[in-house]
Formats: C-alpha cells, sequence, structure tokens
C-alpha cells in the first residue's frame, strides 16, 4: 500500500507536522484508535489531545497513552473546531496541522501517504486520506467531498461502494473531512481554522470551501486510509448536555450554503433553500418521517431568524477570498444531482411506502422481481430456468410480449376501446383538476378518478404518457403473471403448479381479447385483482386496521378503472367472511368504506345507474359475450383466445373438489369463481346506458370471467398436492390437461399478435385541418334508414379519460335535436343550433349519400375537402360561439380533496420512520488483510 | 355424502348458465326514420313582371321572410305567416323562408303569359329543395320550347347534373353535368342549349352539392299552344296514378319516360267518373328503353275527367299534356296519394274562375273534408267529399275564399284545374310539408 519510502523525496526534510485528537465520549474507539496510532510508520512531530468533557472513561486512556502533559480539557459543548483551535495553542508552530477524531483509527502508512500528496506541489493546502468503515472494512466512506446546491454532502460514492482501487487517483476535491484532515498550518491560521458557527457538521465542507476561494488547492491522498466510526453521523457517541442538536446538521449545511454562495446567486439560493425545505418538510411528511420534518423546520428557523449571524459569517469569507467562485465550480457538485437525490428520496420514499418491512408478505411487492426465500438460488443447475425458474418464466413472458405486440410499439396506442394517451402527462392533471372540460360540448362533470394513477405514474414520463398505456397494455401478461404469482405464493408451496397457475391467470387477460380490444380498464383491473385477493387473504390471517386499509385503497384503484371490480371486492370479501367468521366488524367496515370513500362522487355517477358500474375506462364499446363465451373465459369480440382451450381446466376444476384433504380451500375458490361467472352472466343479459350518450350498451364482461376462470384455476392449484398419491397415468393426464390451457393461449397469443383493433398508428378522428379550426367538429356515423351516431371532438379528439366526462342532458339533447333537424329537413335553425354548440365543421367519415344530399341542401354549410375516400366535411359559415354554463364552484375543491384522500389513504398504509437508531457496528470478520 | 355435497359448486355453476341462458336476449331494436314535425320550410318561385306569387300555411307559422333574387331585398308583402298573401314581385325569383312548427308553408305562382310566347294561363307551385327532380313534358324544337329554372336557395354554390331524354333515346347533352348555380340566384338554361331540336323531352335534375330547386317553363306554338309550367313528376316506379285529367277526348297526350336499360311494359287503366277500365290501345305500352314513349290518350278513355293508373314491369315516369282546346295546354302529373292535409290556392293574384278538383280514388273509397278559408286564415265552409272506388269526381270550389284545405280520409290523389278563358292550367295536390321522415339520432358520448 505504501510506497517505497527511499523515493519519498520529503524524507530528506521531513515536514513537521502537529497532531490534534480531539475526543469526546469516545472510550468505545479510543482503544484500536490508539493502538493504531502506535503503529504508525511516520510519526507526527507533536501531539495534542483536547478533551471535551468525557464521561465514559475516555480521559483515562488518554492520559494512559499520551501523558497528562498533551492533554487539553475543554469545556462541555465546545465544538470541533474550538477545539482544535485550543489544542494548536499549546503546541509550538509546526509546518502542517493533522487532525484526528476519536472514532477514526489510521494504518501504519496514512501519515505518510498524506505528506507524499501534500508535499508534491506547494499550492496544496490541504489533504484528506481515504476512509473506509470502520474498524477495518472494504466500504468506503468518502474520497474528498463537495456539497449541491441544495446544501446535501456529497461523497460521489455509491453507497456500500466497495473499495477496489477505483478511487485511488489523487484529485482535488472541494473538501476533505475532519477525520485524518492534513492541512497547512499558515493556511489554518489565515482563514482562522474551522468555523466556529458549524461546531460539528459541515466544518469541513465549509473550511474546503474558504480554502479553495483563497487560491489555495484540497486534494485527496487515496494512498493514505483510515477507518471512521462516524459516531456523529450515526448518533452512537454516547450524547451528554451541551451536544449539538439532531438539526444542527440540516442547519449547519443551510448556513454553509448561504455564508459561501457569493452574489448575486445568493439570492437565489436564500429564497430556493428557504422553498425547498418547506417542499423537504412535506415530502418528509407523506414519507411518514416527522422527526426529520421537525429537523428540517427548525434548521429552517434557526438560520432564516439570525441574519446578522449570517451576514458576519459572509463578511468574513469575503476578507479571505481571493478567487471568483466560478474558478472552483468545477469543483462543486453537478447541478442535476439535487435532482437525482429528489428522485432518490421518492424512490426510498415509494419504497418505504409499497414494501413495509413489517409484512413479510404484500401484494404491494408484486410489480417487482423481489425474491422470496423459497425462490432463492436452487442448485439444480447452471442455467437461469434451473436456477430460478420463476424469474426465467417472467423474462420470457416479457420477451413473448414483444413478439406478440410487434408492430405496436410505434406510438401511443390507441383503437378499439381504448383512448390515445394525452400530449402530455400534464393532460390527466388537468382533466383532474379543470372545473369544466372542453371536450367538444364541454362538460362540468366530475373527472374520472383512473386518470389520478395514470398521472402520478406517467409524470416521469412528462412528454411520453403513451408509455404509461403502452406498457400496461403491451406487457399485461407478465404483469398479471408477478401479481399472481405473489398471491400464488401465499396459497401453494409447490413451486411448479404455482408457476403453471400464474402464467394460466396471465394469460387469461389476453385470452378475454381485452388487450385486442383496448379494454385497459379490464387490463389494469386484473393486473391488481390479485393483489386484492393477497391482501384480503392477509387480512383473513392477520386482521388490522392498515391491511383493510390497503385493501380498500387496492379495490379503489382497480375499481377507478373497472367499477365492477367494487361488486367483486365486497363479494369476496363476504366469501372470506363467511370462511374466517371471526373478522372483528371494524375491519370489515374500514374495507368497505374505504374505496367509496376513495372513489367517492365519482362512484355516486356510476352506483345512482347500478348496470353504470360496467362502464370501464375508455369507450363505453358494447361487449359480445354470450353464455358459452363468460363458461370457457371469454368475453366475446375481437382478439378472443378459442374457447375450447378452457375445457380441460372446468373438468380439472371439478375434479379439484374430490380430495378430502385440500376441501376446503378449494371450495373457497370455486365459491370465488361462482361469483365471478354470476357477475359475468348477469353483464351478459343486462344493458347499460352512458350519460348523454350511447345507450342500452351490452357490457363487457372480461374481469367477472377472468375471476371465474382465475377461481377455477385456483381450485386445481390448491388440489394439486393431493393429486401426487393419483397413479402415475393419471397424474400426467391431469398434468396435460392442466398445461392445454397456458400452452394453447401462449402460442395462440404468440400467432395471432394482440393487435386489430388495438393500433399504434394515430388515430384520425378528424380530418387534420378541421383541427386548426377554432370550434368543435360534428362527427356523423351511421345512415338515414339505419339511423345515425353523433358527437363532438374538440382538436384531434379526445384522449384517455375525457371519454368518461359527459357534456349536460340540456347540451346534448339540443344537440341531438339540432341534428336530427338538420337531416330531416336541411333547415336553417338546426345549422344555427349547432353553430351555437360551438361547432364550425360537420365530418362524416364514412358518409351516407342520403344524409350527405341532407346537410348539403342546408343553408350556411359549405363542403370542404375531406382526406379520405367515402368521407364528407362541411363547414359552418357562421361563428361558433358557445355559451358555457359556469362549472359548479365546488367541483374543483372535491377533485382536490379527493386527491388528498388518497394521498392520505397511502401514507396511513406506510410505517412510521423512527430516528435511525444507532447501527450496530461491524465486526472484524471482513478486515482487510494487508 | 361429502363428496355428493361438494357438487353441489359445480352444480350451481350449471344453474346459474342455465338462468343465464333463458333471459331473453336484449336485441336493438331497429331505427328506422320516423315523422318529425317541419319547423321551417324554404320554398323558391320564379317571378315577373306578370307573375304573382302566393304564400299560404295550413297553420300559422312564428314568422316568415321572402328574399328577392338577384339582389336580396326582402318582400314584405310575403312575410307574414299568419295569412293568406299574394303579391307581384319584381326580381328574378323569391325565396321565401318560413318558421314555425307543422305550418305547412306552402307557394304558388300564377300568371298569364304573352301572346307571343304561347299565350294561356299559367300556376304552379314554388318547389322547395329536391335531391333528383323529373320533369316530362319539356321541348326544344318543333315550336315546344321549355327553360329550367334552377334556384339557389343557399349562400353555398349549388351544383346539379342533368340527365336528358328524347323519344329515341338518352340524349348525351353538352355542359348537362356540374351545373354550378350560384349562391342566392336563378339560373335559367334553356333546354335547346342542351339537346336542340326535340320535341319531347324528359329531363332530371339531380342535385349534386348544394340548395337548389327546380322548375320548367314551358311554352309552345305548334301543335299544342299555351305556356305552362312543369314542375317535378313522380320519380320512376311501377306503380302511379296520373291524376287530375280534364274533361274532353281530343289533345290528351301520355308521355312516359323509361330510364332504365330494359323495355318497359306498361299497362294503363283509366280511372273515370264511374269505374276502373282498360282502353283499348292501352293495356300493354312498350316503352323502349332510355327513351321518351309518346302515347296518344284514344278516346275509348272517354271525355270525362278522370286520372290513369299505369303499371310497369320497369321504373317509369309519367305525365300527360292536356290540350282540350286549340289556345292552351296543362299537365296532370303523377304525384303520390295524400297523406295530409293538402293546401288548394284559390287566390292567386290572377283573374280566375272557381277552381275545379279532380280527385280520384284509385283504390278503396275515400272520401275528402274541403275546408275553405278566407285571407286572414279564418274558416269559412266545410264540405266532405265522397270519392267512390275506383273513381274519379270533380268538386268545384265555389265562394270568395282565399284558399282551402283538403283532409283526405283513404288513398286519395288529385289536382285542380284552373282556367279562364281558354287558358287552362292544372296544378297537382300534394301534401303540405307538415312532418318529414328524418333519421333517429343519438349521441355517441
Amino acid at each position: 500500500m505504501d510506497e517505497n519510502e527511499t523515493t519519498r523525496h520529503w524524507l530528506d526534510d521531513p515536514p513537521s507536522v502537529a497532531a490534534v485528537l480531539v475526543t469526546h465520549n469516545g472510550a468505545r474507539w479510543l482503544p484500536q484508535v490508539l493502538a493504531s496510532f502506535a503503529r504508525m510508520a511516520h510519526a507526527p512531530t507533536a501531539w495534542r489531545v483536547v478533551d471535551v468533557s468525557s464521561t465514559d472513561g475516555s480521559a483515562e486512556l488518554l492520559r494512559d497513552s499520551f501523558g497528562a502533559d498533551r492533554i487539553t480539557y475543554a469545556p462541555s459543548g465546545t465544538g470541533f473546531g474550538d477545539a482544535v483551535r485550543l489544542g494548536l495553542a499549546e503546541l509550538p508552530p509546526t509546518d502542517w496541522v493533522w487532525l484526528l477524531h476519536d472514532d477514526a483509527s489510521v494504518v501504519p502508512g496514512t501519515l505518510s501517504g498524506l505528506l507524499d500528496t501534500a508535499t508534491s506541489a506547494p499550492d496544496i493546502a490541504v489533504v484528506g486520506p481515504k476512509i473506509r468503515e470502520w474498524p477495518s472494512l472494504r466500504r468506503l466512506l468518502e474520497v474528498g467531498l463537495t456539497v449541491t446546491s441544495t446544501g446535501a454532502r456529497e461523497t460521489g460514492l455509491e453507497t456500500g461502494e466497495p473499495d477496489a482501487g477505483q478511487h485511488d487517483r489523487s484529485r482535488d476535491v472541494l473538501a476533505v473531512n475532519t477525520a485524518g484532515m492534513l492541512v497547512r498550518r499558515d493556511v489554518w491560521d489565515e482563514l482562522d481554522g474551522l468555523d466556529p458557527d458549524l461546531p460539528l457538521f459541515f466544518d469541513d465542507i465549509d473550511f474546503g470551501w474558504r480554502v479553495a476561494r483563497a487560491g489555495h488547492r484540497t486534494r485527496t491522498a487515496p494512498s493514505a486510509v483510515m477507518f471512521h466510526a462516524e459516531s456523529s453521523r450515526r448518533g452512537t457517541r454516547p450524547r451528554t448536555s451541551g451536544d449539538v442538536p439532531p438539526w444542527e446538521q440540516r442547519r449547519a449545511a443551510l448556513h454553509t450554503m448561504l455564508a459561501n454562495t457569493p452574489m448575486p446567486r445568493f439570492l437565489y439560493q436564500y429564497v430556493r433553500l428557504f422553498l425547498g425545505s418547506l417542499v423537504r418538510v412535506l415530502g418528509l411528511l407523506i414519507g411518514k418521517d416527522p422527526e426529520a420534518a421537525s429537523d428540517e423546520l427548525l434548521a429552517l428557523r434557526s438560520t432564516y431568524l439570525h441574519p446578522v449571524r449570517l451576514r458576519r459569517a459572509r463578511q468574513r469569507r469575503a476578507l479571505t477570498a481571493r478567487r471568483r467562485h466560478r474558478e472552483i465550480r468545477h469543483l462543486m457538485a453537478p447541478y442535476w444531482l439535487p435532482y437525482q437525490h429528489g428522485y432518490d428520496l421518492l424512490r426510498e420514499t415509494i419504497t418505504a411506502l409499497v414494501r413495509p418491512e413489517a409484512i413479510a408478505t404484500v401484494g404491494r411487492r408484486s410489480t417487482g422481481t423481489d425474491r422470496a426465500p423459497d425462490d432463492a438460488d436452487l442448485d439444480d443447475g447452471s442455467s437461469l430456468l434451473a436456477r430460478r425458474p420463476w424469474l426465467a418464466v417472467v423474462l420470457a413472458l416479457v420477451i413473448l410480449s414483444c413478439v406478440a405486440a410487434r408492430g405496436l410499439f410505434g406510438g401511443s396506442l390507441n383503437g378499439g376501446a381504448l383512448l390515445p394517451a394525452p400530449e402530455t402527462a400534464g393532460g390527466w392533471w388537468q382533466l383532474l383538476v379543470e372545473a369544466r372540460h372542453p371536450v367538444g360540448l364541454s362538460s362540468v362533470s366530475l373527472p374520472p378518478l383512473f386518470a389520478l394513477p395514470l398521472a402520478v405514474v406517467a409524470t416521469p414520463f412528462w412528454f411520453h404518457p403513451g408509455l404509461v398505456v403502452t406498457t400496461l397494455m403491451l406487457f399485461s401478461v407478465p404483469l398479471a403473471a408477478l401479481s399472481a404469482h405473489r398471491l400464488g405464493r401465499q396459497m401453494s408451496p409447490h413451486r411448479a403448479p404455482r408457476i403453471v397457475w400464474a402464467v394460466t391467470y396471465a394469460l387469461a387477460v389476453v385470452a378475454t381479447g381485452a388487450v385486442a380490444q383496448g379494454r385497459v380498464g379490464t387490463v389494469v383491473a386484473l393486473i391488481v385483482l390479485p393483489i386484492i385477493v393477497n391482501t384480503a387473504w392477509q387480512l383473513a390471517e392477520n386482521p388490522g386496521w392498515q391491511l383493510a386499509l390497503r385493501f380498500g385503497i387496492w379495490t379503489a384503484l382497480a375499481a377507478a378503472f373497472a367499477p365492477i371490480v367494487l361488486l367483486l371486492a365486497f363479494g369476496g370479501l363476504a366469501i372470506l367472511w363467511y370462511a374466517e367468521q371471526r373478522w372483528v366488524g371494524r375491519h370489515l367496515v374500514v374495507a368497505v368504506v374505504t374505496p367509496l370513500v376513495l372513489l367517492g362522487p365519482w362512484l355516486l355517477q356510476r352506483a345512482l345507474h347500478p348496470w353504470r358500474m360496467w362502464w370501464e375506462a375508455g369507450y363505453p364499446v358494447p361487449g359480445e359475450a354470450a353464455v358459452k363465451d363468460v363458461v370457457l373465459g371469454r368475453a366475446g369480440g375481437a382478439g378472443a383466445a378459442p374457447a375450447w382451450l378452457t375445457i380441460g381446466l372446468v373438468v380439472l376444476a371439478v375434479v379439484a373438489l374430490v380430495p378430502r384433504s385440500t376441501r376446503f380451500g378449494v371450495r373457497l375458490a370455486w365459491l370465488t369463481a361462482l361469483l365471478g361467472l354470476a357477475v359475468a352472466l348477469i353483464g351478459t343479459v343486462v344493458t347499460y346506458s352512458t350519460p348523454a350518450g350511447p345507450a342500452d350498451l351490452t357490457p363487457w364482461v372480461g374481469v367477472p370471467t377472468v375471476l371465474w376462470i382465475g377461481g377455477l384455476a385456483t381450485a386445481v392449484l390448491l388440489a394439486a398436492p393431493a393429486a401426487t398419491g393419483w397413479p402415475r397415468p393419471a397424474l400426467a393426464a391431469a398434468v396435460v390437461v392442466a398445461l392445454v390451457l397456458p400452452v394453447g393461449t401462449a402460442g395462440w397469443w404468440l400467432a395471432r399478435g394482440v393487435d386489430g383493433p388495438l393500433t399504434d398508428r394515430p388515430p384520425s378522428v378528424v380530418p387534420a385541418f378541421l383541427t386548426e379550426r377554432p370550434g368543435d367538429t360534428l362527427i356523423l356515423t351511421g345512415s338515414l334508414d339505419a339511423g345515425v351516431d353523433w358527437r363532438v371532438v374538440s382538436g384531434d379528439g379526445p384522449h384517455l379519460g375525457q371519454e368518461a366526462v359527459t357534456p349536460s342532458r340540456a347540451d346534448t339533447a339540443r344537440v341531438t335535436v339540432a341534428v336530427r333537424q338538420l337531416l330531416g329537413q336541411s333547415s336553417g335553425d338546426a345549422v344555427g343550433a349547432i353553430s351555437a354548440a360551438g361547432i364550425d365543421a360537420i365530418y362524416a367519415p364514412e358518409v351516407d349519400i342520403d344524409l350527405a344530399q341532407r346537410i348539403d341542401a342546408a343553408p350556411q354549410v359549405a363542403p370542404a375537402g375531406s382526406e379520405r375516400p367515402g368521407s364528407r366535411v362541411w363547414t359552418l359559415s357562421a361563428e361558433p360561439h358557445s355559451e358555457d354554463a359556469g362549472a359548479p364552484w365546488w367541483h374543483r375543491g372535491l377533485t382536490i380533496v379527493q386527491i388528498l384522500l388518497w394521498l392520505g389513504a397511502i401514507v396511513l398504509t406506510a410505517p412510521v420512520r423512527r430516528r435511525p437508531t444507532p447501527e450496530p457496528l461491524s465486526s472484524d470478520d471482513e478486515e482487510v488483510t494487508a | 355424502m361429502t363428496h355428493v355435497r361438494s357438487l353441489v359448486l359445480p352444480l350451481v355453476a350449471v344453474v346459474l348458465v342455465v338462468l343465464a341462458s333463458l333471459v331473453p336476449g336484449d336485441e336493438e331494436p331497429p331505427r328506422r326514420p320516423t315523422a318529425a314535425p317541419i319547423t321551417q320550410t324554404t320554398y323558391a318561385c320564379p317571378t315577373g313582371s306578370a307573375i304573382t306569387v302566393a304564400a299560404g300555411q295550413v297553420a300559422a307559422g312564428t314568422s316568415a321572410t321572402a328574399t328577392v333574387l338577384p339582389d336580396g331585398s326582402t318582400e314584405d308583402g310575403l312575410a307574414d305567416s299568419s295569412t293568406w298573401r299574394t303579391q307581384r314581385v319584381a326580381g328574378e325569383g323569391v325565396i321565401v323562408q318560413q318558421k314555425g312548427r307543422s305550418s305547412g308553408a306552402v307557394g304558388y305562382f300564377s300568371g298569364r303569359a304573352a301572346g307571343a310566347g304561347g299565350g294561356g294561363l299559367a300556376v304552379g307551385q314554388c318547389p322547395g329543395v329536391a335531391d333528383d327532380s323529373w320533369l316530362l313534358g319539356l321541348g326544344s324544337g318543333e315550336k315546344h320550347l321549355s327553360t329550367l329554372v334552377l334556384t339557389n336557395l343557399a349562400d353555398t354554390p349549388a351544383i346539379a347534373d342533368l340527365t336528358l331524354w328524347g323519344k329515341q333515346g338518352r340524349i348525351e347533352a353538352v355542359d348537362a353535368q356540374g351545373v354550378v348555380v350560384e349562391p342566392r340566384s336563378v339560373l335559367r338554361v334553356p333546354v335547346a342549349d342542351l339537346a336542340a331540336g326535340e320535341s319531347e323531352l324528359a329531363v332530371q335534375v339531380h342535385r349534386r352539392r348544394g340548395s337548389l330547386s327546380v322548375v320548367a317553363d314551358d311554352a309552345a306554338t305548334g301543335s299544342f299552344t299555351g305556356t305552362e309550367p312543369i314542375s317535378a313528376t313522380a320519380s320512376p316506379r311501377r306503380e302511379q296514378v296520373v291524376s287530375g285529367i280534364v274533361e274532353g277526348t281530343g289533345g290528351r297526350t301520355l308521355l312516359i319516360l323509361n330510364p332504365g336499360s330494359a323495355t318497359a311494359r306498361v299497362g294503363v287503366d283509366v280511372i273515370g267518373p264511374k269505374s276502373t277500365f282498360t282502353p283499348s290501345g292501352l293495356d300493354k305500352v312498350r316503352v323502349p328503353a332510355g327513351a321518351v314513349k309518346v302515347v296518344t290518350v284514344p278516346k275509348s278513355a272517354g271525355p270525362d275527367e278522370q286520372a290513369l293508373r299505369l303499371t310497369s314491369d320497369r321504373p317509369v315516369s309519367a305525365t300527360v299534356r292536356m290540350s282540350p282546346g286549340s289556345k292552351d295546354y296543362a299537365y296532370a302529373k303523377s304525384a303520390p296519394a295524400l297523406t295530409g292535409p293538402a293546401v288548394v290556392p284559390i287566390d292567386l293574384g290572377t283573374q280566375l274562375d272557381e277552381p275545379e278538383l279532380v280527385l280520384s280514388a284509385p283504390g278503396r273509397a275515400a272520401s275528402v273534408e274541403v275546408v275553405t278559408y278566407a285571407a286572414d286564415m279564418a274558416r269559412l265552409s266545410s264540405t266532405r267529399v265522397a270519392v267512390a272506388a275506383g273513381t274519379t269526381r270533380t268538386v268545384t270550389v265555389k265562394g270568395r275564399a282565399a284558399y282551402a284545405v283538403l283532409r283526405p280520409k283513404g288513398r286519395v290523389t288529385g289536382a285542380v284545374t284552373y282556367t279562364r278563358g281558354r287558358g287552362l292550367s292544372s296544378l297537382v295536390l300534394g301534401t303540405a310539408p307538415l312532418e318529414a321522415l328524418a333519421p333517429q339520432v343519438r349521441p355517441l358520448g
């Protein structure tokens, strides 16, 4: 590690070094620290120990090691900088001063390494060692320091990054840690040492910053290694009166930033750090870390309520600054680092929310490929499939999804029931908060709640929100498989049947035709459905209000996309209640009330017309399922897999009822399946109407149908262990029958793909030139003999979510009458009424000749060119003038309350964070070998 | 026993499936067009120094405007939607627009032509916008000249395609396709400009685009003499009744257009005063494909007022030119049976004898209630006229009424005949525009 001493030119005239060791209740580490000093190859010229009111026996250790005459005793509350100052007062002048902590040990070549670098150039004023984790681990803590513009201490290292020599090149840095800092005495005196206003934290960064502004260099010496326990940061040092409060760390950061940032950037930073701190407080509260939030507020108060202190600090720094700030800018952290930290914080917060440590297995983990204990690497062979079969299956499903989705990665998906995503994620946010929706005939109805999760998830991909929809639709199979497999772990310890079961469920999603038909509501609901069941399962096993709340949140999320899930979830709760018969009522109440509250008034719009619960996210495209389709797990329409593939599963599910040992679970699965079957069959015999829109629509029954098939598959999974005793031929036959559905569906899925009507071509709702006109466009389809359908679109058409906001009945009725009048008698009054609705163009995509002639005959209507053969366009000569009534004042507020309710509910399910408890120190088992 | 209990669950599934199968399907009913009250009526009348325009309605409207073409000025004399009004209007034409729910607004024009142009009496109905207008009886030679009057009722250009047929077959006329009529203007197209030298012509005016009404001026000084406006007859069909043939055995010429590509065999029955019969020589009239057939109605049809019922194996259009005297002629046209009130103009602003209704009941017995009104729409008298099955009868509308409204009961067709001196004109009876078939319309969200 150390260089050959014969090459060290400074040994010819060794520079004098005064070492100052500051201790404060460091008895825990001092024995090792003092022992390390004794082994140094090159020792300091002079030693001074400053003990700051240690009460733990440190003083005795120090006396034994250094003798009483080399110890200075400082009063309680003395900061590190002041302590060093006291120590230096007792020492003769030397070339260098070496600062040491009582929790940092050295290796024999530490000082030599520091001096190697220190003497390599005359303008080097400060040198710092490579600091690794106590007591002698490979993990790096620091190799130089800098600071971000938000006041975050930045080491440039990954958390837990091992030392493999990757940072063993000496370089200029902004600062080095005071633990092991070697500083030129004249520079120390010039800058008056460490700032007394920074007694413990950020004194090193502040000092380095001032050193740099004074025209000196701070450099790392990677050949010098120290091991630091970081007892102050970790809180492992016994606290005594006079110690700095916990919020001092953040105050020191703010103080350092504001004291050293030059004008005029100081003004910007002054405001930014203030507002940024408030945002951090909010984020910490959301992350349920109230103590950290409190620290942030106290630090903010302490910094901003003492402007005089700040002004004096800036004046002192101005006296010693000889270089412009821009000359040392390269030493600062890159500008984007705070954003990365923000992202890390967000990720950490979400991780905390999604993966509460108190719960071993929850549905929330379902979206990750995290490993359960039984998913540990197997010793079955060298291939991934043999070692980690589930991961291999997921990867295979991802690859197969890419193949099945061939030709659909070109842009924003649309077609069938699916509308394109908005141009930016702001489209969904706007839909949520705007009081009036400018969607053709303007609407004041409440926005659909599924826009909220879409907006949240799409925000990181602001300009490509379609990525979210594309991922959900095209990778629905692996996503559903992941959530199902997580549930499978709860239900079965047998790996192979569980994997087959999860894949069967996942493929059932595409087998219904939901993806090909653009049924995004069904897709999301079916991805979430296993999570709901999983949470319900846990709730049954371990009742608790947080689990009940989580059940309600997941149910609300799925129901926002497919409201029928609400009915299924409540039905499922009833089955569990019947099965368990021991639930405390309040848990049930929380589980039921939570989704009702979270869905709020939007749910009322659907629930007041019960069959409207069938209307999922996207256009209300009618379903085509017949009874036999439902029985065999198909929801009818384009993209449904051959129904016969399911026959074997139905037979096996009936057989699954036979074994006595597994009958209880199998019956539960059958009850759940029957719930799905019943709801799906109801869907085949009823119709629903949308408000001011299409009427008498046959529901799409994809969600309950998959629940039926999923329930049957679960019955088979649960009965699988009982089948191990069957005769071999019978078992083989059962396995083959069980594999027919997933294998056959996968083959069909790959062969057919998932397009049609789903497409990635830009939707051409209206000709391009009409989108530039000031008014809306009336789209007419149908014929005079078979009836005409109309809709009004604004611009180039609605995006996903806007289809759910409907214009008022009065406006709709007015336009309906006007269109009928126009097509019945070509009257000018009708044209006037259409103009009054804000419409200035009529578009007939597949025009009926009679219909076109009626419109042609109307006054104030001029034919215009159309881009598509067979279509006709007319423009209205009258100026469109829409007289919009005011939106109810409470709409916007209600939506915001709704958003806050979601946020509050999610936060409530997360565990409360406490101030970090001292981490146990690592043992020496990873000690470095020389 | 436990095994059996477990089978309850699959049985429940079977029961659910059976129950769902038993529920009848909820099929969407067909969305056929339905009648909707007309709230706004627009028609165009040709005008001139010798022409008087009359405007009226079945029920008072809410407002009316009359726009004179080509200058766009308004004519207040026709703007009262609650009275029967007549007005002589200068200009090329006038567009009357009347609002009111089921007002049934109608307009007529009348006048006497100068002797040089053929002389005689002319009464016609102001046409509204039509998709296809079939005009028979036109000419472009042998002293029989017709002019198409195309009026654009809207403020965007209108385009029409004209198709002409003569006795020898279809005529490939120059510039007959894509005839543009400028917004709010009248375009007069002499048929001779399209196809010269044809004594008998039939024209189909197809409105390709825009808001267009069509009528024709017809004048002759040859084998028949006089003037008559020609409005559209019924579009080609296999069964039709040409109503309103006036008294007199001479000068009746049946004109039949077969626009198809195969010869049509047409049987002609006479619906006479006492019965329906087939006159000799008219039992099987062969009309060549794509040609106009001119058939003289034989004397065996009888001299009385009558209607002709045509039955054909191919769609044909028909009209009858009536020239009982030597000084004027008129056309009896094919029209569908009345399905609602029909307005009979009496006060046309021109000196006329009392009009005579010629009513036919081509099927079962029918009746018509004839109610006369003063110009202020005050009811004057009411008479119910019975028409025996398969017969034609005439009724003279007496009194000083401004107009009459006929309310049919049963299947009735008819026309009203106007005379003055030796002048003759005929106006086919049509149902007033109270309702129109409109598609069923619904929002798509």
